[in-house]
């Protein structure tokens, strides 16, 4: 009875969350009504410091950090709320999400105590952006090969090699770089570390990266004996396997993994009309119970996150599904409406061609289909 | 999952146990009537055990799982419907078939069916059992046009939605049970010297179907919750039906594939969940139509207030 004994998910209503979640919507309702942002899809890759701030100031990024680090000491069903809603309105969060989501909570629970006084409340202000340093122009999927490598110093560590795929490198004043401090041995998995680099430090250049809708969001990053102090090494040093994978939890497990095209599905709805005929209704159910359903499952594993329970399992799933999700709205609402998609255009047409160009990566970052669909094998026993 | 779920869900288990080979006959609907989960619904002063429906989809849930006979989610929902209404014993239409005629599951002692064509259900007595089955040869009634005349509405009526998500409860268990026999089958089964999970083609089939399974659960879940707060579940009740409709499919598609050939055989137990699991998604509602009214709902409420229904306020 493997499948029904294990405890399934009875989210019960939760009528203290509405009062944030009606909060949050109007905050956003009167920043787009105020020209503060242009709601895109995909836009949670989007940098933009001054939104990030004045989210900041309401207490909507650092959410669940301890207050002792300028944090809100809240829980991360609240956290949820709040980037659903932020998600939900297209809102631009580049510049505090990887820290937000990742990072932060990475430092508070592997980082040095320094370290977490000098970055969290910055990341709390709003006012610090980091980047993601595992993926090598020879290591995409195979992050155990890496060959970016530190080695030990007076102080701290010299850092040699190279990154790609990085988001927002070039606006970004940290990145959490995975490296070898020991050279590979029998155990593939043995002697990785994470480093939290400074960007602008001497011997680290940002190259430019341009995707195929012509934006520039992804970098290279080269690192040529760049020094990185004692105090910035994340665990115990040879640990980076285990943390890298906890890290990789926080970054598979949200929202911005089923609702990055949801603004195309608002759009496709408002353009349809009170009066769908009979295959825009069926069609619009489709994606509507497909959504609600990746929301739940997301939910669940909040839930057992705030328990303390493993979440792999689930987590891999949620974003197998809503990744899927995020590429078949923008394919759905094409055929549906039958508007131009115009990158240079506005509203419905704009967002749709903002999301089928985007749509490529959503199976990409964070972990490919194939690496999710490998993982929850495992789980199954099968590998 | 509550201790009354757990606790029903273990007494289900035996009850079932006790009956193997059980089939939807007198012999063991009079087994179901004696151990009174039929009326788990039902409210304590009729013998009841005035479960709520979330308790009550466990009950379901197992029966699926077991692959067990009867229409239990109909008898589920007669108990239910006791509460309006005391000896209500009803099944429920299907698609119709032509010339106005309906088709409803068969029971022993079976008097009534919600009828869904109109608007709201409408209750309407049967007719003689029919030569027609389901694709998993569950037995049916024939719903005659002069029968629909002598119908009534039901006051209080919500046994759509409570329908539709027992049945899809029905299915998870179903689903849940063919997921376990799967992996099994292809950690045993051997080819080219290795267990055929070792297969990525195999691994990326098994991993899509634990998937469908497990959003179905946790969006079943959430359904359920929430109509037992008396709460709105307009689009969560269809969104979850609509899911376990979705997740059936791909399910019993994947599962015959990774079976191969001895799943395709009638001695094989696996057609005894996949066959059913097909037809379930258009009982309570076809998987269309529901489909329909859900995106309905949505143009409705229209894009700047959808997201307000997905998630509140």
């Amino acid at each position: 009875m493997l499948w029904f004994e294990e405890r399934p998910n009875v989210a019960a209503p939760r009528p203290e969350e509405s009062g944030l979640r009606l909060e949050v919507r109007r905050f956003l309702d009167g920043e787009c009504k105020a020209g503060g942002f242009v709601p895109r899809p995909n836009n949670w890759v989007a940098f933009d410091r001054a939104f990030s701030i004045r989210c900041a100031e309401q207490g909507y990024v650092g959410t669940t950090l301890p207050k002792q680090y300028g944090g809100g000491g809240k829980s991360a069903r609240e956290r949820l709320v709040i980037c659903e809603e932020m998600l939900a309105a297209g809102a631009p969060l580049g510049s505090h999400w990887i820290a937000d989501r990742q990072s932060a909570p990475q430092i508070l629970r592997h980082g040095s105590e320094a370290l977490r006084a000098r970055l969290l409340p910055e990341i709390a202000a709003g006012r610090c952006t980091f980047a993601i340093g595992m993926s090598e122009p020879d290591s995409g999927s195979d992050l155990s090969s890496i060959r970016t490598a530190a080695r030990k110093v007076d102080g701290g560590w010299r850092l040699d090699g190279r990154k790609v795929w990085t988001t927002n490198a070039h606006h970004a004043d940290y990145m959490i770089v995975l490296c070898r401090t020991a050279p590979r041995g029998e155990d593939r998995y043995a002697g990785l570390s994470q480093l939290v680099v400074e960007v602008a430090s001497d011997g680290v250049t940002v190259r430019p990266i341009r995707n195929l809708a012509g934006e520039h969001e992804l970098n290279e990053v080269i690192f040529e004996g760049a020094f990185v102090p004692d105090d910035n090494l994340l665990g115990e040093g040879g640990d980076g396997w285990r943390l890298v994978n906890e890290e990789l939890g926080f970054e598979r497990s949200g929202p911005d993994r089923f609702l990055s095209t949801y603004p195309v599905l608002r759009l496709l709805v408002a353009e349809t009309g009170k009066d769908p005929n009979r295959y825009q209704a069926v069609a619009i159910g489709q994606l509507l119970s497909r959504l609600l359903a990746v929301r739940s499952l997301s939910h669940s594993i909040a839930d057992l996150l705030a328990n303390g329970e493993r979440v792999i399992l689930a987590a891999t799933m949620m974003k197998d599904i809503g990744t899927a999700l995020e590429q078949e709205i923008p394919q759905v609402a094409g055929r549906l409406l039958e508007i131009h998609p115009d990158p240079h255009g506005s509203g419905f047409a704009a967002a749709l061609a903002a999301a089928l160009l985007n749509a490529p990566s959503f199976t990409i970052r964070g972990g490919t289909r194939e690496i999710l669909k490998g993982i929850v094998a495992r789980e199954l026993g099968l590998r | 999952m509550s201790d009354t779920s757990r606790l029903l869900a273990d007494n289900v288990q035996a009850f079932l146990a006790r009956h193997p080979g059980a089939a939807c006959d007198e012999t063991f609907m009079e087994a179901v009537r004696e151990s009174g989960f039929a009326l788990a619904m039902a409210p304590e002063e009729l013998g009841g055990l005035q479960c709520s429906l979330a308790e009550a989809a466990t009950v379901a849930r197992v029966w699926g799982y077991q692959a067990a006979p009867l229409p239990i989610v109909e008898l589920l929902l007669s108990g239910f419907a006791a509460r309006i209404k005391p000896d209500l014993v009803l099944t429920t239409t299907f698609m119709p078939r032509g010339g106005g005629e309906r088709l409803a599951a068969w029971f022993p002692g079976v008097e009534r069916c919600v009828d869904l064509s109109g608007a709201g259900s409408t209750i309407a007595p049967v007719g003689e059992r029919s030569a027609s089955t389901t694709l998993a040869t569950e037995p049916l009634v024939a719903v005659t046009q002069d029968a629909m005349a002598g119908s009534f509405r039901l006051a209080g009526d919500d046994l759509l939605p409570r329908g539709a998500l027992l049945t899809a409860a029905r299915m998870l268990g179903a689903m849940e049970r063919v997921l376990e026999l799967t992996v099994e089958h292809v950690t045993l089964r051997q080819q080219f010297g290795r267990p055929i999970a070792r297969f990525q083609l195999v691994q990326a089939m098994a991993a899509d179907a634990a998937s469908e399974v497990a959003a179905s659960r946790a969006v079943i879940g959430d359904a359920l919750a929430v109509v037992d707060h008396g709460e709105t579940a307009d689009l969560l009740w269809r969104a979850a039906k609509i899911q376990a409709a979705r997740a059936a499919t791909l399910v019993s598609a994947h599962a015959h594939q990774m079976f191969g050939a001895i799943g395709f055989t009638e001695e094989h137990e696996l057609h005894r969940f996949t066959t059913s699991l097909l037809a379930w998604r258009n009982v309570w509602g076809s998987t269309a139509s529901i489909e329909k009214e859900l995106g309905g709902l949505a143009c409705t409420i229209g894009g700047d207030g959808l997201w307000g229904a997905i998630a509140g306020n």
